[in-house]
């Protein structure tokens, strides 16, 4: 749901663009965000139901949930990476897509074939994660060069809006369903597979592989810089990302202190998207103002509050609803911000691959959360596992505070000026 | 292929992928019949009439059973007329059974995580008189014909009996004073005169004498199956014979019906036991999908859940009937449609 990455750069150039109007953007960008549009209201919606899916119908253990959920969180990434480089290589962009946005399809039919089955879930969710991780890079090549480099900005935000509603509509889809049939998790999978094939279809017919670009602009290889600061930040983005307890998890614990009807978990997939969406452009010009540092420990304070909140004994429903804020805060204060972070200790001619590194860190980091807030409530309660990444999460703000301590020092004399 | 071509493929493509989810949509809200999936009529089992319907039903030979059609809410029905069943809109059991003044309803709390599965003892007229919390996936629930003693079983870890990593734990229950006594695994076992002990064992299938003191169950320990007999004034179990699961005695005491699976089978075939000559014979064909502990009907009949064909639970799962006699060979007789647990009240 979350565009991390280049989101804040092309945010900027977005500005900068938009009186070019979107009659200038290529049909490739078009198609693709309607590619995109199905697909993730197709993958979200199998999101949003997966956790009552798993633990409720399936009966899986909280173990086994959080080693699927672990694959959501950290699956894409590792895949990324190699996507990335591949696609510079082989240069056979659309292809590569088609087959991303293939193997994701191929993951929700066999939710379908496979039924009832907790055996399969996992590796399921693994190809769909592979399938995520594959085309990321194909997909934005195509945009970033079926377009001239002015309208960047204009074609990755139409393709990005195209994306998120997408993402919003999927949860609610799945919420009418399970509302309307009772168990009616297969026919969420069939309906999502019903879109994902669309959406494999719109790119097949429609997007047209892109000429290369010419010899002058060869793919840059694939080099991380080494640079102590950039260190200091992929750490500070990994050891962050193993205190943060995922979105599912969150959602969970929710439902389980409110206990209201685990049919309505998926609109929780609704409403934190639309706090991080109206908060994201007043966090980032906060941003701007105080230093991307400061707003992302903000935003992991946020989180701490979070985790507070949750083991607090207030009223379930004030809980619940400072709850979901709190999230949409943390969104908003760490998904950008943490890019602009890293964009400012990466240099310009390495910032792809910087950014990825670090965005991979902190995924990374919250994969092995997952599987260990599982594991956790599996051999206790939800409150414990909360408590223990309470703990988890003040000891690597503190941690973190000390990495980041000269980016966060010299930002309070930025800020003055 | 000309780009005409390609784009009229594409909505060719498009429309079988919409008519196909709207067929599959249809499909599935017409099985289901409705947005929560209830066919049958409910009847308050609080009210005045209702009661009275019921105890006219409960003063013939009658079987109590769950409704698959209901999601587990519980079934009325005399033997006499077969037709004319009543769901009452009860607790939703995942296995519930009955003796003659109520009987025992486990629930699995689908609104939580597991294991917040409760036993709740009924009373005559299906109300809950009290709970108690189960440890894990509720299996087996039995309660003696006389209503003194009940026993339930769970999975601690482990969803079926298939795999061989699963641990359960039974509980034996006074049903009166709707108070645990004791769990089996507490038990004393001996085998051919001697103590017989191991960290693996595992206990279901409960299925009590009529003095309601001693009881046949399952023993399960490193991959095998023992009937044993155990005696809850002495909290002690005897083994009595080998490869016999999940038995069921007769009303009469003369025969158990048990479940045996051969190795890397799926599904499980009904044999049966003349307790006197400890002779066995099948009596249904192999590999079938039979959850159910076996209930009888009479002293030459049994009744059972069984999943045949594929769909929907409250289409493909109903009760069965077969005959124990040998002669009868394997042998299965349709008998009750969308119902699984069974218990028959003489």
């Amino acid at each position: 749901v979350y565009q991390s990455g280049l989101s804040s750069d092309l945010r900027s150039h977005n500005a900068d663009r938009k009186a070019r109007g979107l009659r200038s953007i290529h049909r490739n960008v078009w198609f693709l965000g309607l590619t995109s549009l199905l697909t993730d209201m197709s993958s979200e919606m199998v999101v949003a139901v997966l956790p009552v899916y798993a633990l409720y119908f399936l009966h899986v253990t909280p173990a086994t949930f959080g080693v699927i959920d672990g694959l959501q969180q950290g699956g894409a990434s590792l895949v990324k990476l190699i996507a990335g480089f591949a696609t510079d290589r082989t240069r056979r962009y659309k292809t590569i897509a088609a087959s991303g946005y293939g193997a994701s399809l191929v993951s929700r039919l066999g939710l379908v074939l496979a039924g009832p089955s907790a055996v399969w879930l996992t590796p399921l969710v693994a190809l769909d994660r592979i399938g995520k991780g594959i085309r990321t890079a194909p997909r934005d090549a195509i945009i970033s060069l079926s377009v001239e480099r002015a309208a960047l900005g204009t074609a990755f935000g139409v393709h990005r809006t195209l994306d998120t509603i997408g993402a919003l509509l999927g949860p609610l889809l799945g919420f009418a369903i399970l509302l309307q049939i009772r168990d009616g998790y297969d026919v969420v999978f069939v309906i999502s597979v019903a879109l994902a094939a669309i959406a494999v279809a719109v790119l097949v017919t429609f997007v047209r592989s892109p000429a290369a670009p010419a010899l002058d602009t060869p793919a840059e290889p694939l080099e991380i810089p080494r640079d102590a600061r950039f260190t200091r930040v992929a750490a500070s983005a990994a050891l962050l990302g193993l205190a943060t307890v995922s979105d599912s998890f969150v959602y969970l614990s929710i439902q389980r202190l409110l206990e209201f009807p685990i049919e309505y978990l998926p609109l929780l997939y609704v409403a934190t998207p639309g706090v991080y969406l109206s908060l994201a452009t007043p966090v980032g010009r906060i941003a701007d103002r105080f230093g991307s540092a400061r707003v992302v420990i903000a935003g992991y304070l946020a989180m701490l509050a979070l985790y507070v909140i949750l083991g607090s004994g207030m009223p379930p429903m004030v809980v619940g609803v400072i709850a979901v804020i709190l999230l949409g805060v943390f969104y908003a204060a760490t998904d950008g911000v943490f890019a602009a972070l890293a964009s400012a200790v990466v240099p310009a001619e390495r910032r792809a691959a910087g950014l990825a590194a670090v965005s991979t860190a902190n995924d990374v980091g919250r994969m092995f959360a997952s599987v260990m807030f599982g594991w956790l409530w599996s051999s206790g309660a939800t409150a414990d596992a909360l408590q223990h990444f309470q703990i988890g999460l003040v000891v690597a703000l503190c941690v973190v505070g000390i990495l980041l301590w000269p980016m966060l020092r010299k930002e309070s004399g930025s800020g003055q000026s | 292929v000309s780009n005409r071509v390609r784009v009229a493929m594409f909505w060719a493509f498009v429309a079988v992928c919409v008519v196909g989810a709207i067929v599959y949509v249809r499909w599935r809200i017409n099985v289901t019949d409705g947005p929560v999936g209830i066919t049958v009529p409910l009847y308050d089992p609080a009210d005045p009439e209702v009661v009275a319907m019921v105890n006219d039903m409960r003063a013939k030979p009658h079987l109590l059973f769950q409704s698959a059609s209901a999601y587990g809410r519980v079934g009325v029905v005399t033997l006499d007329n077969l037709v004319d069943q009543k769901i009452m809109d009860t607790l939703e059991c995942e296995r519930s059974h009955f003796g003659k003044d109520g009987g025992l309803c486990l629930v699995l709390n689908r609104e939580s995580m597991q294991p917040r599965a409760f036993a709740y003892f009924l009373d005559n007229q299906f109300q809950p008189l009290g709970r108690l919390d189960l440890a894990g996936l509720p299996i087996r629930a039995r309660v003696a014909a006389d209503g003194r003693h009940a026993a339930s079983t769970v999975f601690v870890t482990g969803e079926n009996y298939a795999s061989e990593d699963f641990t359960t734990r039974t509980t034996l229950y006074d049903l009166p004073a709707r108070k645990a006594i004791v769990d089996l695994e507490r038990f004393t076992v001996e085998r051919d005169g001697k103590p017989f002990s191991s960290i693996d064992f595992n206990f279901w299938g409960v299925t009590f004498r009529r003095d309601s003191n001693r009881f046949l169950a399952t023993l399960g320990t490193g991959g095998k199956r023992f009937l044993v007999e155990g005696d809850i004034a002495r909290r002690h179990f005897r083994v009595i014979a080998d490869d016999v699961e999940c038995p069921s005695l007769s009303p009469d005491e003369r025969h158990v019906v048990f479940k045996r699976q051969r190795v890397r089978a799926q599904g499980w075939q009904l044999w049966a036991m003349n307790l006197e000559t400890r002779e066995t014979w099948a009596i249904s064909e192999d590999q079938q999908d039979i959850d159910d502990q076996v209930e009888w009907l009479d002293d030459t009949r049994v009744l059972y859940g069984m999943v045949l064909g594929s769909g929907l639970p409250e289409q493909a799962l109903g009760l069965w009937a077969t005959r124990i006699d040998p002669a009868a060979g394997k042998n299965r007789e349709f008998f009750l449609r969308s119902a699984w647990s069974p218990a028959v009240i003489r």
